[in-house]
């Protein structure tokens, strides 16, 4: 009797020594995890593209590609970004799986950042890859932990500016 | 006591004086005043010479932020994309306390991209764009669309459903594929912003004259 009144002893207070730990924790990650995002170069615009962590389709890439073209810009993986700097002007992308492809088509401004999320839906047999526009509030609400994407699951001019050196 | 003080005077002055005659560092030579003014030199000029002329217009820069309103009802299951809606400036713009953009003038946008909600919880998509405005036929190029946000929702994109989706179907099987996303509806009157492409140049207005005296010609009296 007397253990299962400790045992519920500590069951109670349990949660209240987690709640008063966990704040500064999560303090120090979301200060790690602040995302400072470069401005584009001088006469260029960029889109940052991402996709949030997940189990859902977590085995799956979502590879960007321009539209019409071979070679992919770059593959987000569950928590991934890159970014991508741009010319001014209207741009299409795409965004390919097994069962269907889907696009988007931005207009890159001069100076500015956009943002892109990608998003792994559910499909008959696989899962299926899903481009949309986005916000940077978006970004920073529900993309906590953001990691690049490794350099070499990126084209060769997305790598020269996420990579820089 | 009173000879201490002197001293320490003209050691102050004496100092001052070399200071002046002498500067300690050459970088830090003060410029002659037309090389540190450049073009502004005009308007530190004596008040004895003719008075700078007035600039040649009012510019309005580039990227000078512009409240607008679409005047079309948009949505990414009723718009198509490449088509052209109207906008209308919502606030006057003024440069120099002059207005040079009046409100109500009217413009055009463009729908970039559209795309209907879809299976799966994929929300429907719109992307917009400010073309330009019309001032007396004379186009205001603009770029920068944005919608005015509230909080996290946009409506560039409708209700996500794809959540919910993935949840349902690693639950009920695949009956979570047929599970829809949301439309976005823009109403017409909605609020955006903008910004100008371009440097704008507009004419200063001339200064306000005084009315024309008429000559007041006293009636004749005609003689019979």
């Amino acid at each position: 009797m007397k253990k299962l009144l400790t045992a519920a002893m500590l069951a109670a207070a349990l949660p209240l020594a987690l709640t008063t730990a966990a704040p500064a924790a999560m303090a120090e990650e979301k200060a790690e995890a602040e995302l400072k995002i470069p401005p584009p170069p001088p006469g260029k615009g960029q889109i940052l593209f991402y996709r949030t962590g997940g189990l859902s389709g977590a085995a799956l890439g979502c590879a960007v590609f321009d539209v019409g073209a071979e070679d992919k810009l770059s593959s987000l993986g569950a928590g991934k970004y890159f970014i991508l700097v741009s010319d001014p002007g209207p741009r299409s992308f795409t965004v390919k799986s097994l069962e269907t492809k889907d696009a988007l088509t931005l207009e890159i401004e001069e100076g500015e950042t956009q943002f892109v999320r990608c998003k792994i839906k559910t499909g008959f047999m696989s899962g299926r890859a899903d481009i949309g526009p986005s916000t940077e509030t978006e970004f920073r609400t529900k993309h906590k932990n953001p990691k690049m994407v490794d350099a070499d699951d990126m084209s060769e001019a997305v790598r020269k500016t996420n990579y820089p050196g | 006591m009173g000879g201490s003080i002197l001293f320490s005077l003209v050691l102050a002055a004496l100092l001052q004086q070399a200071s002046a005659a002498v500067p300690a560092d050459p970088a830090q030579v003060p410029e002659p005043a037309a090389a540190q003014d450049g073009a502004t030199s005009v308007t530190t000029a004596p008040a004895a010479e003719a008075p700078a002329p007035a600039p040649a217009g009012l510019l309005l820069p580039k990227t000078t932020p512009l409240i607008i309103a679409i005047e079309k009802e948009l949505g990414s299951k009723i718009s198509q994309t490449g088509e052209t809606f109207p906008i209308r400036l919502v606030q006057a713009v003024s440069v120099d306390g002059v207005e040079v953009l009046p409100a109500g003038i009217t413009g055009q946008g463009e729908v970039v991209h559209a795309k209907k909600a879809g299976l799966a919880g994929a929300a429907g998509e719109l992307v917009l764009a400010a073309r330009y405005l019309d001032f007396n036929g004379r186009r205001i190029e603009l770029r920068s669309f944005r919608f005015m946000e509230a909080g996290e929702s946009s409506l560039g994109k409708g209700q996500d459903n794809t959540g919910v989706s993935n949840i349902t179907t690693a639950v009920a099987g695949p009956i979570g594929f047929f599970i829809g996303g949301g439309n976005t509806n823009v109403l017409p009157g909605t609020v955006a912003n903008a910004k100008t492409r371009n440097d704008e140049l507009f004419e200063r207005p001339a200064p306000a004259e005084a009315a024309p005296v008429e000559p007041q010609i006293e009636p004749r009296e005609e003689n019979p």
